[in-house]
């Protein structure tokens, strides 16, 4: 199949259809002297009931992607292009309080580190209960059944201790349900994962994510998870994007991601990746280090460490490319 | 590997503190005191407690810039080399109090255990008496010289930089590269003077200034106080014989404190800018970017 | 032929202070590692593989059991076997930046180990820092030396740190957890490197992570630790194609494998609960409380480290059923 050129992932329905559709994004922040491109030109999708993985290693831009998209850049940050269409309506468009009452009911986050996250001085239960008035205009009893409700659902046997206790005492796997209780607690459509499993234990991991899957599936919501690690996004996504230095360089739904990977640094990401299915074979790895975002290489920005870069990779950027049903890649090899 | 080291490290300290303003004023009115310290001499017009040079509470004149005090000494020339002593004394007062403070803290907050305990015992006895009934004691026992001064202010300053010092010395010792130290086989004096010691500095040069600020404040209300030493003119001296005469020749009392004002303020200010130019936090470069 | 490190029995137990409460860290753990082996401990938060780690690295003492390193107890030797267990012993921690004195230049915090065992060498320092530096592949050797930790990158530092432990050519090292902060295309690179550096050397290894998909690489044997205890012990191969116990069952099923095919066609095991914390007087056996198939006598008595087949030890009394 000839590549087509495109604009994003192949659009799979109208801007309302969509429920997140992110086109050419991009998000800068100036730090003294120096600029840092950390998101530059990116497109997204989230349809509704899927679960999107975006994934990339540190300077990637993932997780400013995700910032941007909630509102929550850091010092220094400015928008410099780009639309976030959220059903429909770009959210860089609407007033303050609109964007907080959508960021607050339809789109909920779950951090890393849940204990920035939660107020340490505040009984759980509170900080649940608050959010759920706020937003659902219930009275605290009812909020209080709904969430000790939620809570146990969540596989929290104890909800009604649990309610009362500070963030201290529970522990780092059940923190992040309570943080998944927050952000479930008024039926988001869309729920975005930043990298929420890193600093768990693997068995922990399991269970959050299979809880994730849960409450989603039975809320209908959508779910963005950033992540690093390629065994999440193997296990958990529908559609996977991969990121490097700013930009979205390949995107696929995941069976054709892992089975057929068309970027370089997509295939040499899959090739370095540690699993326990790998036997004693010598372990292969990208040369060179991740791309300066204050002072990115022109053209590719990949190109100084591909091993099939061509003349071209150096001094223009390529173009986003359809090479398969949903799969497009951002590469000269393809054209 | 050890040439140009410092110099590096002054600079790269001079870039990150130059864009603060208030620091650089600060500074610069510091620099302003000392060079009048030094060169009391060659500035001033007449030496240091001359009565008569001219008539008592002369008006301003070239010859007397800020006029005459009681007994006809010229108040320029005295806040001159009032600047000597204070910043003399102060300086000597936090010298001794550091070296002390650091070595109490260095080990009470690296060995820990019954010998902290101990150390911190000394230090709270010291933090709890009263400056004026210490001075009290000391003139007494041993009279009223400068250097009773740098005494009773150094054994009034140095318990705090001891506290600090443990501080600093508490956590870097759980540090993984103190680990990493002592695995590669260093003992207990290259741990302390090499590898925590560097790391608490920066504390110790903010506190340093701090220190220095009030060590000034200190002098001064000794010497006005009557506790200093009265052959050596210093600011605080100057307020102590301006108390009787502020109708006939408020700048007898007026200049000296102004010096105090600005030189305390230019040192809390150099203190602060430093601890800023020195927070780690701000020292994140390439080596961490973005996700 | 003797083993070169021997854990005997080992125990380790803190005292939380003011509530009286006692935390078994390490709870009677026992193996050996001998020459040219690289040995792999996993485990997850609270098993107790970091503190044990600290143990053999002599940042602290064992409450019982014994350490033996070339056959002397660690904790009672003679200056002279001091010297050359500290010399013969290091490690590569986890966090690359808070393992490098950030006030040191990369080539200071390299010299300190050559300054302190080899101070009288014809050789000047500088020269085996920047040989050194070429080893662990970070030239040009000479811009290296005095570049801070700050200025230089995670994977960067990883390698002074390797570097640093492997400068006496020492012949054990361990190396905790030592590609966990760092990027995927980076850690292959990492791994590699001490696996050359292995080759080179002879020196045996010590990998503590909580992920086997680290260790499935670069390890002879593994232990599975928990809640400070060994639950299996194994060589690499009988672990990874025949898991015995209910946990190190678990903790493969919820190693994620990147690739999505393989992954969805797994059987699931998802245990219920978090890890117990290590408090407490239970008597039977720790994992009793989240195993799937645990019964009655296993809540009674606490099963021993059994040798199965092969060296293949288990820590249950239905090893294989789950």
């Amino acid at each position: 199949m000839m590549p087509t050129p495109t604009d994003g992932l192949a659009p799979q329905g109208t801007d309302e259809d969509v429920l997140l559709r992110v086109r050419r994004l991009a998000m800068h922040i100036v730090r003294g002297t120096e600029v840092v491109h950390a998101v530059d030109g990116v497109d997204l999708d989230v349809g509704r009931r899927q679960i999107v993985g975006l994934v990339g290693e540190s300077g990637s831009g993932k997780t400013m992607t995700c910032r941007t998209i909630m509102g929550l850049l850091p010092q220094g940050g400015t928008v410099s292009q780009g639309q976030i269409l959220f059903k429909g309506r770009d959210l860089l468009q609407l007033p303050k309080d609109e964007i907080r009452d959508i960021q607050g009911r339809e789109i909920g986050i779950i951090f890393q580190n849940p204990s920035s996250f939660l107020n340490p001085v505040m009984r759980i239960g509170e900080q649940i209960v608050e959010s759920v008035m706020l937003h659902q205009g219930k009275t605290r009893r009812e909020a209080k059944q709904h969430v000790i409700e939620a809570l146990l659902k969540l596989g929290l046997p104890r909800a009604k201790a649990v309610f009362d206790y500070y963030p201290h005492q529970l522990s780092g796997g059940m923190r992040q349900r309570v943080m998944i209780a927050m952000a479930m607690a008024c039926q988001p459509d869309l729920l975005i994962g930043d990298e929420c499993t890193t600093e768990l234990d693997v068995t922990t991991q399991l269970q959050i994510l299979e809880l994730l899957k849960e409450s989603v599936v039975a809320a209908g919501s959508s779910l963005l998870l950033i992540t690093h690690n390629l065994g999440v996004v193997a296990y958990m996504c529908d559609t996977v994007y991969v990121m490097y230095a700013g930009q979205v360089v390949e995107a696929a739904n995941v069976f054709d991601l892992f089975d057929d990977p068309k970027h370089p640094y997509t295939v040499g990401l899959l090739k370095s990746t540690l699993s326990i299915e790998g036997g004693n074979a010598e372990l292969v790895s990208i040369k060179g280090s991740v791309a300066d975002l204050t002072d990115p290489p022109a053209g590719c920005r990949f190109h100084p460490r591909c091993p099939r870069a061509m003349e071209q990779c150096k001094t223009t950027m390529p173009g986003t490319l359809t090479v398969g049903a949903q799969h497009t890649v951002s590469c000269f090899l393809y054209t | 590997m050890k040439d140009w080291h410092f110099l590096r490290q002054a600079h790269s300290l001079w870039e990150r503190f130059s864009p603060n303003r208030l620091g650089v004023f600060g500074l610069v009115i510091l620099l302003f005191y000392v060079l009048i310290a030094l060169f009391a001499n060659v500035l001033a017009i007449y030496p240091p407690l001359m009565t008569g040079s001219g008539p008592s509470f002369a008006g301003l004149s070239a010859a007397h810039p800020f006029g005459t005090d009681n007994l006809g000494r010229d108040i320029f020339s005295e806040t001159l080399y009032g600047a000597r002593a204070t910043l003399v004394v102060s300086f000597l007062a936090v010298v001794a109090s550091t070296v002390v403070g650091l070595g109490f803290g260095a080990i009470a907050g690296y060995f820990g255990g019954w010998v902290d305990e101990a150390l911190m015992r000394i230090t709270e006895v010291f933090l709890v008496i009263p400056a004026i009934f210490l001075a009290l004691v000391f003139v007494s026992i041993f009279g009223g010289s400068a250097w009773n001064v740098v005494g009773v202010i150094a054994l009034l300053s140095w318990p705090q930089m001891a506290r600090l010092v443990r501080a600093e010395f508490l956590v870097i010792k759980e540090q993984t590269y103190i680990d990493a130290a002592r695995t590669s086989g260093a003992g207990n004096l290259h741990v302390i003077f090499r590898e925590i010691l560097p790391n608490a500095i920066s504390t110790v040069i903010v506190n340093v200034s701090l220190t220095q600020a009030s060590a000034i404040l200190i002098e001064s209300s000794l010497s006005f106080l009557g506790f200093g030493d009265p052959a050596v003119v210093s600011w605080g001296l100057m307020l102590h014989n301006a108390q009787k005469y502020f109708n006939q020749n408020w700048l007898m009392a007026f200049i000296p404190g102004l010096s105090i004002f600005l030189t305390v303020l230019a040192l809390n200010l150099v203190g602060e800018g430093l601890a800023e130019a020195l927070n780690p936090r701000r020292n994140v470069r390439a080596a961490s970017l973005p996700r | 032929m003797q083993p070169l490190l021997d854990i005997i029995a080992v125990k380790k137990s803190f005292k939380v202070r003011g509530t009286g409460v006692v935390v078994r860290a390490v709870d009677g753990v026992s193996f050996s590692i001998g020459r040219n082996e690289t040995f792999g401990l996993a485990g997850e938060s609270g098993c107790g593989k970091t503190t044990l780690s600290r143990l053999i690295m002599g940042l602290a003492d064992p409450t019982e059991g014994t350490i033996r390193f070339a056959g002397n107890d660690i904790a009672k030797q003679s200056p002279q076997q001091y010297k050359h267990y500290r010399r013969n012993v290091q490690m590569v921690f986890q966090d690359p930046y808070a393992s490098l004195n950030p006030r040191k230049t990369v080539g200071e915090s390299l010299s300190l180990a050559f300054t302190v065992h080899e101070p009288n060498s014809r050789e000047s320092i500088e020269a085996r820092v920047c040989k050194l530096l070429e080893d662990v592949d970070l030239r040009p050797a000479g811009a290296f030396l005095s570049r801070y930790p700050h200025q230089i990158s995670g994977g960067q530092r990883q390698r002074v740190a390797i570097a640093r432990a492997i400068s006496l050519n020492p012949q054990l090292v361990l190396a905790d957890e030592a590609v966990a902060a760092l990027d995927m295309s980076i850690r292959a690179e990492i791994l590699n490197l001490l696996k050359n550096a292995q080759v080179r050397t002879g020196a045996s290894y010590l990998l503590v992570s909580h992920d086997l998909s680290v260790l499935r690489n670069m390890c002879d044997r593994i232990g599975i630790m928990y809640l400070g205890r060994l639950v299996e012990l194994a060589t690499s191969e009988q672990l990874f194609s025949n898991p015995q116990h209910p946990y190190t069952k678990a903790l493969l099923a919820a190693t994620l494998v990147p690739n999505p095919r393989i992954e969805r066609a797994r059987k699931r095991i998802v245990l219920a609960g978090d890890a117990a914390s290590p408090v407490g007087n239970s008597h039977g056996c720790r994992f009793s409380g989240r195993c799937p198939i645990a019964k009655e006598k296993c809540r009674q008595t606490e099963p021993g480290l059994v040798d199965m087949n092969a060296g293949h030890q288990v820590a249950c009394y239905f090893p294989g059923m789950a």
